[in-house]
């Protein structure tokens, strides 16, 4: 008896299931019908269509993030230099939060859109990207590997921040009273380590008694764990820090704000996190690895290419941050290391490990 | 004021029109996702016009949300017996990532294995992984009287850390540096079905909802879950083992979030690493109650729900609308069509009352 009330019970609430469908499904057709051009993405609703959409053979570059555009570092950094190609007339569209459990389909989306060039700026995106690009030998792929795993079709770029660590460091050996510096990775990944031993060892050309205390968060985001990590590297008298990974980075800055001490912005201007704390940035300018990108995609040169661009391409750089710009000759302190750097006269030693 | 509401409650219970409280509630959602789009340089007719086609525009697109409806549809079947019968499983999370560590930890130990035994050898471990899981709350539950809200909940983090710690040291890559295991060989990768993207885990799920509902409706073992869901005092009085019933339906929730666990990482990210989830074992609780804790209603959440979020991504990746505003629209979606629910289902006498079990 029990049994039979609940079926029916539940054949009508099924029933009700299906009528909201029903209802909505004309609804969404009727949005759907009176908006034709939606088949085929544009660029953004409220611009014009740009005149290089109109040449087939022009080229079209989309970009993949992980996260928000507005972290002031990595990502931050990889819209900007898109949105630069965008103000030369080319193409482009970014997509930003994509998860890696969404990046197939998203970069499926953009393949068979006719993106030209299609960057997949995240670690993270490696199995997707090298997945898809088999599906699409005409389209050109880039993962930021940093490890030369590469394809047909599959560029990987580097990420030589150790370059500009090292210029970090001379601002380090002259802004560091105890002469011990910090660095605290997301993980102890190759790129994250070539940063700590640079900046030890460009603090050494100003300081040869510097130190380095290095460890790894475990974690790119965990600021409030990265914090703590500084905090113990504080009171061990260390007072300049490099963060390799956005959460560290803020991590170091907090505490810094706390103990006292400098830190250095990832990849970005994140001097108005702790304008008081930040003393310099390592920017990372994609610009010139985009158009290189592109360049290559026009040439078809785009085959098995790992891009190594770094201070000599005006790709990695250090700057100094507003409010030490009295303390810190900028011009001084950090032109004739670029200088060097940048003519091959020094090689900055890569430690991976 | 009371008279008020009462009337009102009334009213909507003596007219017809109460059963469409969820729809209005999803056109009331759109409406103000409506202006949020406005805002933000869209055209919102357009804009919807967009997300409905970059979910179920086309083969491709309908490929797209069912793939990912796959472990939502699954996660949503589990919640489904274990709401049926009252046990509040928040779990599913960490059943998924324990799923997925023993489904893994099989195809990483014996790579060699054809398909035809290592595959279904790695749904069996994922299943066990979530029914281990799960259990663990259910046995606290029986014989120390935790809450198993509070405690299915503490074990996602454990769960999580675990696969995070397992990723790292025991499975890790041996040649790698990052917190991530081998890539999985084709043989450990499920295989898609007659030539579209589709895997076959999805025709399994598909399988599941009949079973489910065969499970709940038309066996024994279904009337009694359901009987200590709606009254466990007058379950134990007509001699039904109420204990042994919450932990059938609480492993049953577990082992399926497993499951889903494993046909991801097999599928997806064809590799055990710290973050394989998209939070799917909140969004399948999600489902199962937008879906009415029916297993036909949990398809056709899983579905919609899936194409909310494969079509609110398209409209950044088509429209670049900033990707908070999808999300805005897809919660203010969920929100009000379960409060319209709600609406709808007042006074119904076979209402789940959103309490747990007491002891």
């Amino acid at each position: 008896m029990q049994n039979k009330a609940m079926v029916s019970k539940v054949l009508a609430s099924l029933e009700r299931s299906l009528a909201s469908v029903l209802v909505a499904a004309p609804l969404l057709l009727a949005a759907c019908n009176s908006a034709p051009t939606t088949q085929t993405p544009t660029t953004t609703g409220s611009s014009p269509v740009s005149s290089a959409a109109v040449n087939s053979n022009a080229p079209k570059f989309a970009l993949i993030i992980n996260g928000p555009p507005t972290d002031k570092s990595w990502n931050q950094k990889a819209v900007e230099a898109t949105q630069a190609l965008k103000a030369k007339g080319i193409d482009t569209a970014v997509s930003e939060s994509v998860s890696p459990a969404d990046v197939e389909r998203v970069l499926r989306q953009y393949a068979e859109a006719g993106y030209t060039t299609i960057v997949a700026h995240s670690f993270n995106y490696g199995d997707a990207v090298f997945k898809v690009a088999k599906e699409f030998p005409k389209v050109n792929f880039a993962w930021a590997g940093g490890v030369n795993k590469v394809a047909a079709n599959v560029a990987d770029y580097d990420q030589p921040f150790y370059e500009g660590a090292y210029m970090v460091g001379v601002i380090g050996g002259k802004l560091s009273k105890t002469g011990k510096l910090g660095a605290l990775y997301g993980f102890d990944i190759p790129v994250c380590h070539a940063m700590g031993e640079a900046m030890l060892a460009g603090a050494k050309t100003v300081r040869p008694d510097a130190t380095l205390t290095s460890s790894a968060v475990g974690n790119w985001d965990d600021v409030a764990k990265a914090k703590e990590a500084a905090l113990s590297q504080a009171e061990t008298g260390v007072d300049f820090w490099i963060g390799c990974g956005q959460g560290p980075t803020i991590g170091q800055i907090e505490a810094a704000k706390e103990k006292g001490g400098y830190t250095t912005s990832y990849v970005g201007d994140m001097s108005s996190l702790g304008p008081q704390v930040v003393a310099s940035n390592l920017i990372w300018n994609m610009e010139p690895l985009f158009n290189r990108m592109l360049d290559d995609t026009k040439a078809g040169k785009f085959a098995n290419q790992f891009y190594k661009l770094g201070v000599a391409d005006g790709v990695i750089d250090v700057e100094v941050a507003p409010a030490f710009q009295d303390k810190l000759d900028a011009k001084a302190t950090l032109e004739p290391t670029r200088a060097k750097i940048a003519s091959g006269e020094l090689k900055v030693p890569f430690v991976p490990k | 004021m009371k008279n008020i509401s009462t009337a009102w409650l009334h009213l909507l219970n003596r007219s017809r029109l109460k059963p469409l409280a969820p729809i209005a509630g999803g056109a009331i959602a759109l409406m103000l996702g409506g202006i949020l789009l406005h805002v933000s340089g869209a055209n919102p007719l357009q804009a919807y016009g967009v997300m409905f086609a970059g979910a179920f525009g086309g083969t491709r697109q309908l490929t797209e949300t069912l793939l990912k409806a796959a472990p939502l549809l699954l996660i949503g079947l589990g919640m489904t017996i274990a709401f049926r019968c009252r046990v509040w499983n928040i779990g599913a999370e960490g059943q998924y990532y324990i799923g997925a560590l023993c489904g893994s930890a099989i195809a990483l130990t014996y790579p060699a294995l054809p398909s035809l035994i290592l595959i279904p050898l790695m749904l069996a471990a994922s299943i066990g992984g979530g029914i281990l899981w799960s259990g663990l709350a259910g046995l606290l539950h029986l014989y120390r009287g935790v809450n198993l809200i509070i405690s299915t909940l503490m074990l996602n983090y454990i769960g999580i850390l675990l696969v995070q710690y397992a990723a790292r040291v025991p499975l890790q890559q041996p040649d790698g540096f990052l917190p991530e295991s081998a890539q999985f060989g084709d043989n450990a990768q499920i295989p898609t079905m007659l030539g579209t993207r589709l895997h076959w885990g999805f025709g399994l799920a598909l399988l599941l909802v009949g079973a489910v509902y065969l499970l709940l409706w038309y066996t024994p073992l279904g009337f009694q879950l359901r009987a200590v869901g709606s009254r466990l005092s007058v379950a134990k009085c007509v001699g039904i083992n109420t204990s042994r019933s919450i932990l059938i339906a609480l492993t049953m929730s577990g082992g399926l979030a497993g499951l889903a666990g494993i046909l991801e990482v097999s599928y997806t990210y064809t590799r055990l690493k710290g973050d394989i989830s998209d939070s799917y074992g909140f969004s399948g609780i999600l489902v199962a109650l937008l879906g009415q804790l029916h297993p036909v209603g949990v398809l056709i959440a899983a579905v919609l729900f899936s194409g909310l979020m494969v079509g609110a991504q398209s409209l950044n990746v088509v429209l670049q609308i900033p990707a908070s505003v999808a999300q805005v629209i897809q919660a203010l979606v969920v929100l009000l069509v379960l409060a319209g629910q709600a609406i709808a289902r007042a006074k119904r006498d076979d209402a789940i009352p959103l309490v747990a079990h007491d002891g």
